[in-house]
């Protein structure tokens, strides 16, 4: 008997992985609108995936798991932006679940938009193209890479936006071309 | 704040950062409550970086060459790095393709794991062979169409998936690794293999085998010549203990490092604190001596001389026997006094709940305080039955709560608005086979490898009884002493 209960944890603990890294990413996004910061946005994701398993054997897997997810992380990253002292009025007036639910409207159109990323991140100069790789690739610490280029964090932190900046343009100009044609 | 202006492009890029100023967010949030076009602008700048951070969070926490360079600390990447953006994104398409695959395996199997196979990531140039199957005991694989024999070939990014039994795993490093089912692990290199859930032993014997790296979802394991075992659960909860030689441990995210020595433990719980368990034998005297962990101590901010917290019970009962008091668990107070107990069984000394129940004590620590580091202690060899050590087990996950009323400590969860801190199970640590495998005192430590364990006023110690599947004794610990490091 303890037997077939271990088995059956370990199936639930199977079953849950695939679904939860199936998802992870999406959850990532919408937590994005209200979390911006890559680090807090995992932190929360991460707290999501341990509330997820705890209440696992409620998940009616006959519903997709990605919205059942979506629901867990906005409440804990209500949670989460309520223990902070400098995003909490987030809260206020409900603005956190107006942004989430405006970027899941948004879905499709960003989605569409990031198609052309890659092609974008091609053009970019070498310099801007080194940036984004340490940065996001290799999740280089920005003092490193501040050292490295000889630049102060605060000019590698503008050169990152403008690297954002000049991607955001050149998606926007090819999401116009496409529409063109 | 304006919208359209560089004042907000400016606060959109410090937020996706995580360095806007106070001030400047009041003004944004300001500015996004009122204005919509400001809404969609500040989602699609914010969904760009998130995009761009998160597809990093689907590769492999890899220096760029397989192993760690010489001369450099592990997990600090080489100061001159050369462009791989495009790389980098082949890998990331890689990694989505490994997404992809277990959904395929999903639909293929409709969630039941029977069967055979292993799932390759679909390689863009031809993989080279990295490793062979070595011994398989008793493998049974996921899915239904791989039928592997020992000496079959493994190429890099081929990912193997057990349900049950063992495979061992011979790299052309000289490296081997012993997948124990259910698992699922991706040989990645010569000298680098994920593992997602499940158990490895790992041996490096050879000269070229030095480094071989271990990662999962929360760490990674680089094996400096040696043994050690590694596992990783569902959650994103990992440990791994030396057997012999040593192991440096790496936090995702985190440039700090910690070397474990043979015999030495750690578990990992997932999230941004970066929680390390560290678990020690004791050296069987009053005194309570460690290798790394301090002794008990009555200069701990929960401590009853400090006067600060308040120690209760918020769940189970202590064990009370009426017929002889002297087997009755001391007081909750016990375990703030400053000291643990003077013998291996001394119950009255000790503070233990009656058996087979979950319990829980609180310690209101009186105000939100910065949680720096929480020590337990237990110790137990029964005056009766020699090999009766079970009660030094430690077993609890620790919670904690930075409001004025705790939640229900009933069932914590998460969901209620407690915040698990880490979870203890010291004889999966010690791999207790056999009851004198249970060392008679042991000391758990957890701390984090940021700047705290977090701020709480309240902290809740859900305690569970030390049943072991292949002993038959279900008793509760014998807490000796818990001390709390913390900070206004």
């Amino acid at each position: 008997m303890a037997g077939d209960a271990a088995n059956r944890d370990v199936r639930s603990q199977e079953r849950f992985l695939r679904l939860f890294l199936a998802s992870e990413r999406e959850l990532l996004r919408y937590v994005a609108a209200v979390a911006p910061n890559a680090d807090d946005a995992r932190e929360i994701v991460q707290d999501t995936a341990v509330a997820l398993w705890e209440k696992f054997d409620q998940y009616d897997a006959s519903r997709p798991f990605t919205p059942w997810a979506c629901r867990f992380a906005l409440n804990i990253s209500k949670q989460w932006l309520a223990r902070q002292s400098r995003w909490r009025s987030i809260l206020r007036d409900d603005l956190a679940s107006q942004l989430v639910s405006r970027r899941m409207e948004l879905d499709a159109d960003i989605d569409h938009r990031l198609r052309h990323l890659q092609g974008c991140l091609e053009k970019l100069a070498a310099p801007q193209r080194q940036l984004v790789d340490g940065y996001y690739s290799r999740q280089i610490a920005i003092d490193r890479l501040a050292a490295e280029t000889r630049r102060s964090a605060e000019a590698v932190y503008k050169a990152l936006q403008r690297t954002r900046h000049a991607l955001q343009k050149c998606i926007e100009q090819a999401v116009r071309e496409e529409m063109a044609t | 704040m304006i919208f359209p202006s560089a004042e907000f492009d400016d606060a959109v890029a410090s937020a996706c950062h995580g360095t806007i100023a106070e001030e400047t967010l009041t003004d944004l949030l300001e500015l996004l409550r009122q204005d919509a076009a400001a809404r969609d602008e500040y989602l699609w700048q914010t969904a760009l970086h998130a995009h761009l951070a998160h597809a990093a969070a689907f590769l492999p926490i890899d220096l760029p060459a397989d192993r760690e360079p010489a001369g450099e600390k592990a997990g600090n990447p080489p100061l001159r790095y050369e462009m791989t953006g495009r790389a980098a994104w082949s890998s990331y398409a890689l990694a989505l393709a490994g997404v992809a695959a277990v959904a395929g395996l999903l639909s293929l199997v409709g969630f039941g794991f029977t069967g055979l196979t292993t799932t390759a990531k679909q390689p863009v140039a031809p993989s080279p062979v990295i490793a062979r199957f070595g011994a398989l005991d008793e493998v049974s694989w996921v899915a239904s169409d791989a039928h592997h024999r020992s000496g079959d070939p493994i190429v890099a990014g081929q990912q193997l998936e057990l349900s049950s039994g063992t495979a061992r795993i011979d790299f052309v490093t000289g490296a081997s690794v012993s997948i124990s089912g259910p698992a699922i692990f991706e040989a990645q290199s010569g000298l680098a293999g994920r593992l997602t859930v499940g158990q490895v032993q790992v041996t490096a014997s050879t000269p070229e085998s030095k480094g071989f790296t271990i990662h999962t979802r929360t760490a990674r394991f680089i094996d400096l010549g040696t043994q050690f075992n590694a596992e990783a659960t569902a959650d994103g909860h990992c440990w791994v203990d030396v057997i012999s030689g040593e192991v440096l441990v790496h936090l995702a995210g985190s440039p700090a490092s910690t070397n474990l020595r043979q015999g030495e433990m750690l578990a990992i719980e997932p999230g941004g604190r970066q929680v390390s368990v560290r678990i020690e034998r004791g050296d069987e005297t009053p005194q309570f001596c460690f290798a790394t962990i301090e002794p008990p101590s009555d200069s701990d901010y929960a401590d009853a001389s400090q006067g600060k917290a308040r120690t209760f019970l918020a769940g189970g009962q202590l064990m009370a026997c009426d017929s002889d008091p002297e087997f009755s668990s001391g007081p909750v107070a016990r375990l703030v006094d400053g000291r643990a107990q003077g013998s291996a069984d001394a119950p009255l000394e000790s503070v233990f709940f009656a058996q087979n129940v979950r319990g829980a004590f609180v310690f209101d620590l009186g105000q939100v305080v910065t949680i720096r580091r929480v020590n337990s202690f237990s110790w137990h060899r029964s005056r009766f039955v020699s090999d009766n050590q079970v009660r030094a087990t430690q077993k609890y996950t620790l919670w904690g709560y930075a409001g004025d009323e705790p939640p229900s400590a009933t069932e914590p969860s998460v969901s209620h608005g407690w915040e698990r801190i880490a979870r203890v199970n010291t004889d999966s640590f010690f791999d207790v086979a056999r009851p004198l495998d249970r060392p008679a005192q042991q000391g758990c430590s957890i701390a984090s490898e940021t700047d705290s364990l977090g701020r709480y006023r309240f902290l809740l110690f859900e305690v569970h009884p030390t049943l072991a599947a292949h002993d038959n004794e279900v008793d509760h610990t014998f807490f000796g002493e818990i001390d709390v490091y913390a900070e206004p």
